[in-house]
């Protein structure tokens, strides 16, 4: 029970100077992942080609977008921990194929291809269809996780959809426009 | 008291639910009493580590990585087990023990146990449970009844802090509430269908131990109001819920009679045959594992219901050489638990221009009715069941770019989604047992624990027979897409172990009598949930709780007057 204790503080303590430190003392995105990663593998054009992704899915606009919160570095964590061995090589097959099937179907890769090619390319991308590929089985995770990354981030929770720690009440019934913020 | 510094009024064994009870009531009345408690120290505010942190904070966001999971099957089954509260279960591996058939055992080994962890509901007893085995011809009779445990639970509830309604339900007694909060809309709206169409069933607003309008006596313990933050098995900031460590332990610490000892893992309780009684505990540190030796005029066993089976099945001695105060082979014996398997879901399409507001710290209840007055069905006993709902967020979360990050931003709130689960009562046998595994030992020398319980068919009868009344039920109340599920989840993932160490008039086939001492042993006494005769369908902390200061108001008298 201690050592595991001590074992999660410390788990604790660098999640927290985790977030603090990496975007003081590194310039640019690149190789923040290898870094972190215990068993995937994911090169640093790799870790590029998740941020385009995820850059894409929700854009920055007036607003910070999933880039700025980092959801690809929490997807690849995500992956890294909580995905079963089967799991993270089709995620990675998936990722290794992607500007593959991006290329053969719009004609470019993905970080070149224009916003319309973009656009067809991951409307053709679904994990739910008949035959899902790998790369389908990629998108759909990589889309789930950056959501994830947004919705629970401290910008949505304190300025999109307010987190309340403490709400210090509970009404069981009241009109459905006041509980609106 | 004794110059000896191993020397004690008093040893209770076990900080949790019972263990802080038993140390509050005898440090109250001026004893010097030593805790023991086997793992480490848990003080209050200090020791919530993940008490503040905001969602984003959590690096899984509260989801437990893989490898940690597959490292514990059994721990990863129990509801606590995240990011946040993890640190607060015990891990498979570091304290095994033997299935003989599938128990998911899920223990708390810290000071304040799992007291931290409990869901907090606090339904009292009624007569109609305590005559249940004697009625229905199971287990042995209960020495007690309602009536001697009622001003007890009134004593307890005080201090805790019990939010409850006054039902006037003979079959779920009022006790001191501190105010209810509000039922939400489909709560009520399930209440009034259901106390329409049935006669003999109620839905009441589920009392649970939280400071809803704290009164003096909680202040006194440094605990405030509830802030409905739903955190609660963090450890609370506002010491708003009910647990060892934030209510009973310092109370007993603020009298200096207080002694605790964390990571003392009890070998066994020492009986000394000449004078024909327990003189103290032996217990081996968790951290050195050296022994050592305390001693005591009586001795509070409360290490949790199996363990504490454990520890009196390895306290041998020439007189009890099968355990203390097991002559007859009945320690072990007839542990039973609560039968969870069975629940119900179903979303409703009425009540759309209402939702609730803030948190709500309980649900809503439905007390036992089936076979109360009388056995009317094919199975004995029967279930209680929890009742709660709410309206979630319907979130679009097709497409991508802006569309997609503005239909995040929409709060569309979805129809009512209405939840139940059953809380059956199971029948005490003499082949559900726990025994020492004779061959395996763990670290600390200690033999494992081997457990053998198992359902029966009057649990899968009473599965079935949920099933249908719930289906029946949310069909009434107009409630649609109703799926009933059969979790077949092994016993001990109720967390309501109990039995092994019952109460009962004959010293034949009980272990205590009727105030929780050893038939045999006068001055050891056994509170926590392993004296449990029968189960009932209610959480049991709040009788357990009940039970030990019924039994240490006894204790104090004995001892006064030299009995023990």
């Amino acid at each position: 029970m201690l050592t595991t204790r001590r074992k999660l503080i410390k788990q604790f303590l660098y999640v927290s100077a985790g977030f603090a430190l990496v975007p003081a003392c590194i310039q640019g995105p690149k190789g923040k992942a290898a870094r972190f990663l215990k068993d995937l593998h994911i090169a640093d054009d790799q870790e590029l080609l998740l941020e385009q992704i995820v850059d894409f899915l929700i854009p920055a606009n007036s607003t910070p977008g999933a880039k700025e919160m980092e959801a690809h570095l929490f997807a690849l964590t995500m992956i890294d921990d909580c995905y079963k061995k089967e799991d993270q090589d089709k995620f990675v097959t998936g990722l290794n194929q992607f500007d593959a099937a991006c290329t053969k179907l719009v004609g470019h890769s993905f970080a070149e291809a224009s916003k319309e090619q973009k656009s067809t390319f991951i409307k053709s991308l679904n994990q739910s269809k008949e035959n899902p590929t790998e790369v389908d089985f990629f998108y759909s995770n990589l889309k789930r996780l950056t959501i994830q990354a947004y919705t629970s981030s401290e910008f949505y929770l304190t300025k999109v959809n307010v987190y309340e720690m403490v709400p210090g009440r509970f009404h069981g019934c009241v009109p459905v426009k006041q509980n609106l913020n | 008291m004794s110059d000896n510094k191993n020397q004690f009024d008093v040893i209770v064994i076990g900080s949790g639910m019972t263990g802080g009870w038993a140390a509050k009531e005898f440090t109250e009345k001026g004893f010097k009493t030593l805790v023991l408690e086997r793992g480490r120290n848990v003080e209050h505010l200090k020791d919530y580590p993940t008490t503040n942190m905001q969602p984003w904070e959590f690096e899984h966001r509260g989801e437990i990585p893989n490898k940690i999971k597959e490292a514990n099957p059994i721990a990863s089954k129990t509801y606590v087990f995240r990011e946040d509260a993890a640190h607060f279960v015990v891990k498979d591996n570091e304290h095994p023990y033997v299935q003989e058939k599938p128990f998911d055992w899920i223990r708390g080994y810290q000071v304040g146990g799992k007291s931290l962890l409990w869901a907090r509901q606090t339904q009292r007893w009624s007569e109609f449970d305590f005559e249940g085995p004697k009625r229905d011809g199971f287990a042995v009779d209960w020495p007690i009844r309602y009536a001697d445990l009622a001003p007890w639970y009134s004593h307890v509830e005080k201090f805790v802090g019990i939010s409850g309604n006054k039902d006037g339900l003979a079959n779920l007694p009022d006790g001191e509430f501190l105010p209810a909060l509000d039922m939400s809309c489909i709560e009520n709206h399930f209440k009034g269908v259901i106390e329409k169409n049935y006669k003999d069933r109620n839905v009441i607003y589920a009392r649970c131990a939280h400071l809803t309008k704290p009164n003096q006596i909680h202040l006194d313990q440094g605990r405030g109001q509830c802030q409905n933050r739903n955190l609660c098995q963090r450890g609370c900031p506002f010491g708003g819920y009910f647990c060892s460590n934030s209510s009973t332990l310092p109370w007993a610490q603020k009298t200096n009679n207080l002694t605790l000892r964390p990571h003392s893992v009890v070998h066994s309780i020492i009986y000394d045959d000449k004078k024909e009684k327990v003189t103290g505990v032996r217990v081996i540190d968790a951290i050195t594992k050296k022994t050592y030796d305390y001693f005591a005029k009586v001795v509070f066993l409360n290490a949790a219901a199996l363990n504490s089976n454990l520890i009196l099945l390895n306290s041998t001695s020439s007189r009890f050489p099968n355990g203390l105060g097991n002559d007859h082979g009945v320690l072990g014996k007839y542990v039973a638990f609560h039968n969870y398997r069975a629940r119900a879901s179903a979303t409703f399409d009425g009540l759309l221009e209402s939702t609730t507001d803030g948190r709500s710290m309980t649900s809503a209840y439905l007390p036992r009715f089936r076979n109360l007055h009388k056995q009317e069905t094919d199975f004995l006993r029967g279930y209680a069941l929890t009742f709660g709902g709410g309206r979630g967020n319907i979130t679009n979360t097709d497409g991508f770019g802006t569309e997609l990050k503005e239909q995040l931003a929409n709060k569309e709130l979805g129809p009512w989604y209405v939840g139940a689960q059953m809380m059956g009562e199971t029948i005490p046998k003499e082949t559900n047992y726990v025994k020492l595994d004779p061959n395996q030992k763990d670290e600390w020398g200690m033999p494992l624990l081997s457990i053998h319980i198992d359902y029966d068919d009057n649990d899968d009868k009473m599965v079935k027979d949920f099933t249908e009344q719930i289906t029946e039920m949310f069909t009434k109340a107009g409630y649609t897409n109703i799926k009933t599920s059969d979790s077949k989840q092994a016993p001990g993932l109720d967390i309501h172990e109990m039995g092994g160490c019952r109460m009962g008039h004959d010293p034949k086939t009980s272990m205590l009598n009727k105030w929780n001492q050893l038939h045999t042993c006068k001055n050891v006494f056994v509170t926590d949930g392993s004296s449990m005769t029968s189960t009932s369908t209610q959480n049991p902390s709040l009788t357990y709780m009940a039970l030990t200061a019924r039994a240490v108001n006894y204790a104090v008298e004995q001892l006064k007057k030299g009995e023990i």
